[in-house]
């Protein structure tokens, strides 16, 4: 049987404490306690800087568990969702544009080819094609907005009505508002080129669609009257109306033309007897404007009626005292 | 397990001079001595540290010239212990076998063991070494006592015990330089591991560390240290009575001392005369030899009666088969070996370092610092292994985060 015995504890010298005492050091003691001090505190920092690298690359390389689920599960695409501010093309659209079969793999489609297919269309100004996981097909639309229409032969010989858009793409539209086709002038006096499919972009459209703004925002019963849109003779564009058979504006200070088409025109309402046509109204003639009244035509020819520029001249309103055109 | 390529220092402060060794451990506790540093020693008087700010200063620049030395720097070293202060007393305990079949088990080993270490001491004082000398079963000495039949066994130890201000006085003096000491060990412990084999050890050996003002000394017998000391005097006891009696300044003695100096009385140069300082200037003299031979031979022997009394009965030719083995600086005194043996009346010589010892530590002097280093990787069971440098490193950065 073992017997418990006490056993005194021992006074070792081990329990005589060692410890820095700053005190009691000699100058040898406290260089080396520098010494020390700075290797240990650089070893420390190096090792610290070394973790927080290591942290940074493990963040970096490291790829979500969940973004890898659906990854590996090779879900399907379920839904495709339509990203378009104040467009007119539709879901149905898009999925008939990209054609992709039921039950495709989302990680399948190939955003890039997406991307591509749709922007080869007129309408689309820019696609962006992003997968939102697990299912979804996530599709953001720029489209273009149509200026103008053009009339040109289809591919059996049939008049096909296309758009103009203000970079001069001219393209197929779909979906667009009846009435604001109806709206829209026709383009004529440009010659169209083919290229695949399509044509051509054609060049000074975007004067047109500035003109076409400010009278639509200053004198949108001017507009309204615009039949035909003839580039011809860029920088001047001639318009066409019911009325008027050529309205030639100048390249720019679209406010002031129309201010002066706007007081002629109704000059001639005004008048107790009208004239039943006008020829033609020159905008771009300087500070003046050139009217020539269309004549019944019974020697077949319109018969040019010279109207004194002064009557005109004399009372034209300038475009700053007249802001309530 | 001691790491490859770990260092470990020695620091011996002594009262003539502070020795410092670097050591570098190699596996399997190979060592490679890598650096020295000594400087004269001051503020140190026969052991004792008088002026903690001197004792500093000399012990911090012997071991920042052996650290540039070796090109490396230490974390912990063996610290020599010495001084009047020092004492010892033995301890035997005894249990009965526990087992019913009179068995040995390792729980009596470690319980009889407890019982001779677990003596109480004044609150002053604190315990340096615990020496264990051989077992005993049933009155037969044995190496170890596991499994063997016996009845009752029974062990004691030679406890050596000191002022634990005077200890903590050297121990700070070593944290004062950022180092910690990793174990304390006596000079004449560390002295006998170098300059006597594990067989004179068996035989009995006396090993006597004659310094400048102290004189360690160790009795081994049956391979184990039966008894230590301490006396307070040393190599200055013989430069003062030269000093007094030749009328000489202590410098003067000193030099008469390390040229003439010799521990027995010669017939044949009874009348023969030396020079004091052997320049003819002014001051110079003549000084009988024979008055230099009486004076270090008398001190000599002192000394040597001191340690023998000290040593009591097993002091005996049967018991110290090996006889008398001497080293420190003091034991470079011409016929010192001879005047041992007359006063111990047993064979006397003077220690040698083991041959791999390169020649600038083979004086008697480095004997204390060169053993340390050994004693502390070859001698010490559990104690003392040189740390690994996971371990250095991470004792330096908690010593630095816990205020003094």
């Amino acid at each position: 049987m073992k017997t418990q015995v006490e056993v005194p504890r021992e006074q070792s010298w081990r329990e005589i404490r060692q410890a820095v005492n700053t005190r009691t050091m000699t100058a040898h003691g406290r260089r080396r306690l520098g010494g020390n001090l700075a290797r240990t505190s650089f070893s420390l920092l190096f090792v610290g800087v070394l973790a927080a690298l290591g942290i940074y690359l493990y963040q970096g390389f490291e790829t979500p568990a969940e973004t890898l689920a659906p990854v590996v599960r090779n879900d399907p695409l379920r839904d495709i969702v339509l990203l378009n501010d104040g467009g007119v093309l539709t879901k149905d659209w898009v999925a008939d544009r990209l054609g992709l079969p039921p039950g495709i793999a989302l990680m399948a489609v190939n955003l890039d080819q997406a991307k591509t297919m749709l922007e080869r269309e007129g309408q689309v100004k820019t696609a962006v094609v992003t997968r939102d996981f697990p299912g979804t097909l996530v599709v953001t639309l720029e489209e273009r907005v149509p200026v103008l229409r053009v009339l040109v032969h289809g591919e059996h010989g049939a008049p096909e009505p296309l758009f103009v858009s203000r970079e001069g793409v001219i393209y197929r539209g779909y979906n667009y508002d009846q009435r604001m086709v109806t709206g829209l002038p026709w383009m004529s006096g440009v010659r169209l080129t083919r290229r695949g499919s399509g044509f051509v972009p054609i060049a000074g459209v975007d004067r047109v669609s500035e003109l076409l703004l400010q009278s639509r925002a200053e004198a949108p019963h001017l507009v309204a009257d615009f039949r035909e849109v003839s580039l011809a003779v860029l920088p001047r564009i001639v318009v066409r109306t019911n009325r008027v058979r050529e309205i030639i504006f100048e390249g720019s200070n679209h406010r002031r033309q129309l201010a002066r088409l706007d007081y002629i025109l109704e000059h001639f309402s005004r008048m107790e007897n009208p004239p039943a046509s006008i020829a033609r109204i020159d905008l771009s003639v300087d500070s003046q404007v050139a009217v020539r009244l269309a004549v019944a035509a019974s020697g077949g020819t319109d018969a040019a009626s010279p109207v004194s520029h002064s009557r005109f001249t004399r009372n034209l309103p300038n475009t700053q005292s007249n802001r309530g055109l | 397990m001691v790491s490859k390529g770990s260092y470990i220092g020695a620091v011996e402060i002594g009262t003539s001079k502070i020795a410092v060794l670097i050591g570098e451990v190699l596996g399997d506790r190979r060592l490679n001595i890598v650096g020295l540093g000594q400087s004269s020693a001051r503020g140190v008087i026969k052991g004792d540290v008088v002026d903690f700010k001197a004792a500093s200063d000399c012990t911090h620049a012997a071991i920042l010239a052996a650290e540039q030395r070796a090109g490396v720097k230490v974390d912990a070293v063996y610290l020599a212990q010495s001084g009047s202060h020092l004492n010892g007393f033995v301890h035997e305990a005894g249990v009965g076998v526990s087992s019913a079949d009179n068995l040995v088990s390792r729980d009596d080993i470690e319980q009889v063991m407890a019982l001779a270490r677990g003596k109480e001491l004044p609150r002053d004082r604190t315990i340096i070494h615990h020496i264990r000398r051989p077992f005993r079963l049933d009155g037969r000495t044995v190496a170890d006592p596991e499994h063997l039949e016996g009845q009752r066994l029974g062990v004691g130890y030679w406890t050596v015990h000191g002022s634990a201000a005077k200890v903590a006085d050297h121990i700070h003096i070593i944290n004062g330089f950022t180092l910690r000491v990793e174990d304390l060990i006596l000079s004449c412990l560390a002295s006998a591991a170098i300059v006597t084999t594990e067989e004179e050890r068996s035989y009995g050996v006396l090993v006597l560390d004659i310094g400048r003002g102290t004189t360690d000394w160790a009795l081994y017998a049956d391979g184990s240290c039966y008894l230590t000391g301490v006396v307070p005097v040393g190599g200055d006891h013989i430069t003062n009575d030269l000093s007094l009696g030749l009328r000489l300044t202590a410098v003067q003695a000193e030099g008469i001392k390390l040229r003439y100096g010799r521990a027995t009385i010669q017939a044949a140069g009874k009348g023969e005369r030396v020079w004091l300082n052997g320049d003819l200037a002014i001051g110079d003299k003549m000084l009988p030899r024979i008055a230099i031979d009486q004076i270090v031979s008398a001190r000599v022997e002192e000394i040597f009666a001191v340690v023998k009394k000290q040593a009591g009965p097993m002091l005996r030719p049967e018991h110290v088969r090996s006889g008398v083995v001497l080293t420190g600086g003091t034991a470079k005194l011409p016929q010192i070996d001879e005047a041992a043996a007359r006063v111990f009346n047993l064979s006397a010589r003077v220690g040698e370092m083991p041959a791999w010892v390169k020649d600038e530590l083979r004086d008697p002097s480095c004997a204390t610092v060169l053993g340390l280093l050994y004693y502390g990787l070859h001698c010490q069971n559990t104690r003392a292994a040189a740390p690994s440098r996971s371990k250095v490193w991470f004792r330096r950065l908690t010593s630095y985060l816990v205020p003094a």
